[in-house]
């Protein structure tokens, strides 16, 4: 309970940005702790979002009353003789006559049902709140009235009061302590009439009454008869949904995994879904769920999605479980790493609704493991996951050839033998800067474009994939062909380029940083939409090094370099020192990262005279310039994709002298070495940006990102030594031993060759199946 | 999961109405942890901890359920594989002893025919409100050849004892027919290469920390 003056304030910061659905579930998703409920009136909002839709705030007072009043009569037609039980005895009809219908009849049943309701409120979590008197009695009142509203739902099951409870709460939280309220003031009558403290329990119904409108089909009684109708219960049909059918097309991998397993998905969906996660996060952060959750979604229709969306951040774990260890994560579901919170599950399966297919998870597996499925990317044509080494060691000894002696790059190596190591480098970066975009409100923009960007790549690559022939140089069979010095250097210089684009990018942001985000949001989110587009097409490029780049990135390097005031005055790249100095900072290890196997297929998949093939698609700052038009016949999708995309933003302010004007592209056996100087990597790590760099977010940080970003996802409790799989799998042998199973050659052994005689049960009878 | 070495991997199961005190004979048994106010079970949970039986580790994976799951969405997931229940009443309330004969029929109906079965009379704490008398337990339980166990999960008593006699039982239910296999039919029914599990299960190597775990 709040004072009227804190109300009122709360009140004016829910409707900061408008009082309308669309403006409050904007600045519920967006606003992150600023969110209107957790600075305003959760309540109010949660109204809004479930109760009162798309009523104008005006009426709100009135739709209040009126769902009061109905509240109100319920309990005078239910609760009458429960809460003075006097009445019942005044009553003039015999409390042992055996008429179904008498009201002591009704009576007596009800405080069996309420009993039932009663034993399960008791054991509510833990927070006091739950465990006062006036509290318990109102959730169980609320519970009664709604099972006495619904007979047909089969009554209260277990569950339906810890979705109750932190509705109350909330309400409870939000109700106005009326001894503030001044009666002469009608300014204040809306609030104090919406937040009354006398109709918590009457608000409260209301909203519990339309979130189980969607929820009650999670609860669905089933027809006590035979084992068959188990199959077609509608819970375990959801399961199966979310199993065989949204996981299965999402991450194909992990799902065959848990079926192999033999996880069952109801034992763990049926919590997850039936709660609305409520057991499996803390309360502040499950609120935070409900938020977003109630906010885009109050029909519940993405919770099969949310658990897909579950599994997958941990699916790297799960693949590596057995049995037993997939159910303990499952039933103790790891909390999640607090920049992704659990309301980003709702962001996740809102991203999937409209990626429903492989790439859409290979995308979110990515955006939070930094790894990428093998086998089941999608976006990238298929790669060879395992390049074999030799290739590396002839592509090292040239360049070491060319650049003069070396060491030994043991490290870099192995790095090089990540085929995921350079998206994961690029998604690290990409990832910090979309938080910060979050935290000013601009992730949605971004994201949007990031999501017709992919749908642009992806269009793209399908268009030109059919036209391609051969690919995979360093394939596992095929030597490399003689031509490969020519390969390495075609690739040197695409990497260049490649490496001058982040370059752009990271200048701009870097201007975004230094300003401090002060001035034009418009402005600052144009440039972080751009910067996000150019991450992602260095990423596509990268990962199919059968794109070709746009030839305006040239002139770019030339401006960088020239604006550099760390430029030096050795025209090598700066990529031909970072295997040595690799582990100084994340920024090194990207330009190494850029020489990765991934792009040494370049030269095969795209010839020198294919340059003027370009997607121009992601310069977005140079969309409408003039030479974009002749390309627009070899790639209409992308073009069309384009006009969609928010407006194109002017070219981001670059603290460069001059761009060279168009500058055309010379001759592709003359990129011996690549063109323009890159400033030394120091002044990157070292500037201000340098927070997007962060090591924890970059699995290459360590010389084997697999493993090490393997460890940070797995619950301490699970993990073990190197020998783990080894046991995992000896472990799965013995279970062999339930002699419930039936499966494989084991069920011959347990059950059907020689079934226990009576005796063995410590000569007790075996049961007999019954009828 | 300190503990990942065992001989045996048993199932068990623990059924009875709501309230009974299934979870927290869970927690006293897994983790010796009483909870007066532990929430309700929704759905299912689980929890694990090897014993040893005659120089064997048995891993026993415990499942309970909400007293309120009987006839509902997990029931066939749930006793999947059981190869021990133990079906639980309240001492002090004498419905959820007349209800033990629907658990049973349930029993029949979805778990393995040769489950072995434990009849469980817990909260014993509750002296001065019992309604069910020791006997009335132990009757019922004999009639329909169960073995037979009260307890108090609260005061900690016989608490590991009815796992333990559960557990042994199923070992030696599990052990009797393994050399029965290998006395007489193994050559005719098995391909020898695939050995018998006996000996598949046994290899599991050095022991270690038999405590609770999980």
């Amino acid at each position: 309970m709040r004072s009227l003056a804190e109300t009122k304030s709360r009140w004016e910061e829910t409707f900061r940005e408008g009082s309308s659905i669309a403006e409050l579930q904007r600045a519920v998703k967006f606003n992150g702790p600023n969110s209107p409920c957790a600075t305003g009136l959760r309540s109010v909002c949660w109204k809004a979002f479930l109760v009162w839709r798309n009523a104008p705030s005006e009426q709100w007072p009135e739709l209040a009353r009126e769902s009061r009043a109905f509240y109100s009569a319920l309990c005078d037609q239910h609760l009458k003789f429960i809460r003075h039980p006097e009445q019942l005895a005044a009553l003039t009809v015999d409390p042992l006559a055996d008429d179904p219908d008498s009201p002591w009849n009704t009576v007596r049943e009800d405080e069996t049902v309420r009993a039932e309701i009663l034993q399960d409120v008791r054991r509510l979590p833990d927070e006091p709140f739950y465990h006062e008197e006036s509290v318990q009695t109102m959730i169980l009142d609320i519970l009664f009235l709604y099972c006495k509203l619904n007979p047909t739902l089969g009554g209260y099951r277990q569950g339906m009061h810890e979705l109750l409870a932190p509705i109350v709460w909330v309400v409870a939280q939000d109700a106005v302590d009326r001894a503030t309220i001044a009666t002469d003031d009608s300014a204040d009558s809306i609030i104090a009439e919406i937040l009354d403290p006398a109709f918590v329990e009457h608000d409260a119904f209301a909203l519990f009454s339309k979130l189980m409108a969607s929820a009650a089909s999670f609860y669905e009684a089933e027809s006590e008869t035979t084992s068959d109708a188990q199959q077609r219960n509608s819970f375990v049909e959801r399961s199966k949904y979310i199993h065989e059918v949204a996981l299965m097309k999402i991450d194909e991998e992990l799902a065959t995994h848990l079926r192999n397993i033999e996880v069952l998905p109801q034992i763990f969906l049926i919590r997850w879904v039936r709660l609305l996660f409520g057991r499996e996060f803390e309360f502040e952060q499950l609120l935070t769920l409900w938020d977003t959750l109630f906010a885009y979604d109050p029909t519940l229709e993405l919770i099969d999605l949310i658990c897909v969306a579950m599994l997958l951040r941990i699916r790297w774990t799960l693949l590596e479980a057995d049995h037993s260890i997939a159910l303990q994560l499952m039933f103790k579901y790891p909390a999640p790493a607090p920049p992704h919170g659990p309301h980003t599950f709702v962001d996740d399966a809102m991203y999937l609704k409209d990626h429903f297919d492989a790439a859409g998870g290979v995308t979110l597996i990515f955006k939070y493991t930094g790894k990428s499925p093998a086998k089941a990317s999608v976006i990238t044509s298929p790669t060879p996951s395992r390049i074999p080494t030799p290739s590396f060691q002839k592509f090292n000894s040239l360049r070491q050839r060319t650049l003069g002696a070396r060491p030994p790059l043991s490290t870099s190596a192995k790095i090089l033998q990540q085929p995921g190591g350079v998206e994961a480098l690029l998604q690290g970066a990409a990832k910090n800067m979309i938080e910060r975009g979050e935290k000013l409100g601009i992730n949605q923009a971004v994201r949007d474009a990031m999501g017709e960007f992919r749908r642009n790549v992806q269009g793209f690559q399908e268009t030109r994939s059919s036209s391609r022939s051969s690919r995979g140089l360093f394939n596992e069979t095929s030597p490399p062909p003689p031509e490969h010095s020519l390969t390495v250097r075609l690739m040197e210089t695409r990497n260049s380029r490649l490496a001058a684009m982040l370059e752009e990018t990271v200048t701009n942001l870097k201007l975004l940083a230094a300003s401090g985000f002060e001035g034009e949001k418009e402005k600052h989110l144009e440039t972080v939409e751009v910067a996000a587009a150019k991450v992602q097409f260095v990423k596509a490029c990268l990962e199919d090094a059968s794109l070709a780049l746009p030839e305006e990135e040239l002139p770019a390097i030339n401006a960088l370099a020239i604006s550099s005031p760390a430029e030096t005055s050795q025209p090598t790249v700066a990529l031909d020192t970072t295997p040595v100095v690799m582990t100084s900072s994340a920024v090194e290890e990207t330009r190494t990262a850029l020489s990765t196997p991934e792009s040494s297929k370049v030269s095969v998949a795209s010839p020198p005279k294919d340059p003027q093939i370009m997607p121009p698609v992601f310069q977005a700052d140079e969309m409408d310039t003039d030479h974009h038009d002749d390309e627009e016949d070899t790639l209409p999708p992308l073009k069309s994709e384009i006009t969609n995309s928010p407006p194109p933003p002017p070219s981001p302010p670059l603290p460069v002298a001059e761009v060279l004007p168009d500058s055309p592209p010379a001759p592709v056996q003359k990129h011996q070495r690549p063109n323009g100087p890159i400033p030394t990597r120091s002044t990157l790590a070292q500037s201000s940006f340098a927070w997007m760099l962060e090591p924890d977010t970059t699995v290459s940080s360590s010389p084997r990102p697999h493993s090490a970003s393997f460890s940070a996802v797995r619950p301490p409790g699970i993990s073990a030594g190197g020998g783990q799989r080894k046991r995992v799998n000896s472990s799965r042998e013995r279970n062999a031993f339930l002699f419930g199973e039936v499966t494989t050659a084991e069920s011959a052994v347990t059950g059907d060759a020689a079934p226990l005689s009576a005796d063995h049960i410590f000569g007790l009878q075996p049961i007999r199946k019954a009828g | 999961m300190a503990n990942d070495e065992y001989d045996f991997l048993f199932k068990v199961v623990l059924i009875g109405d709501s309230g009974v005190g299934k979870s927290n004979l869970l927690s006293r048994f897994t983790r010796n942890e009483f909870n007066l106010d532990s929430k309700s079970t929704i759905g299912v949970e689980f929890a694990t901890r090897s014993i040893q039986i005659d120089n064997k580790t048995i891993k026993a994976q415990i499942w309970d359920t909400a007293g309120q799951e009987r006839y509902r969405a997990i029931t066939s997931a749930y006793y999947r594989g059981a190869v021990g229940a133990l079906l639980v009443y309240d001492i002090s309330k004498s419905l959820s002893f007349e209800n033990v004969t629907r658990w049973l029929k349930e029993l029949r109906d979805h778990a393995d025919s040769n489950i072995v079965i434990m009849l469980v009379g817990n909260k014993t704490d509750q002296r001065h409100l019992r309604a069910v008398p020791t006997e009335d337990g132990k009757n019922f339980a004999s009639e329909n050849g169960l073995s037979f166990i009260e307890t108090s999960a609260l005061e900690a008593t016989n608490v590991d004892l009815a796992f333990q006699n559960i557990l042994t039982s199923i070992y030696q239910i599990v052990s009797s027919k393994s050399l029965a296999e290998e006395g007489a039919d193994v050559g005719k029914k098995f391909d020898p290469r695939e050995g018998n599990n006996i000996s598949l299960s046994q290899e599991g190597g050095k022991k270690e920390d038999k405590g609770p775990c999980c």
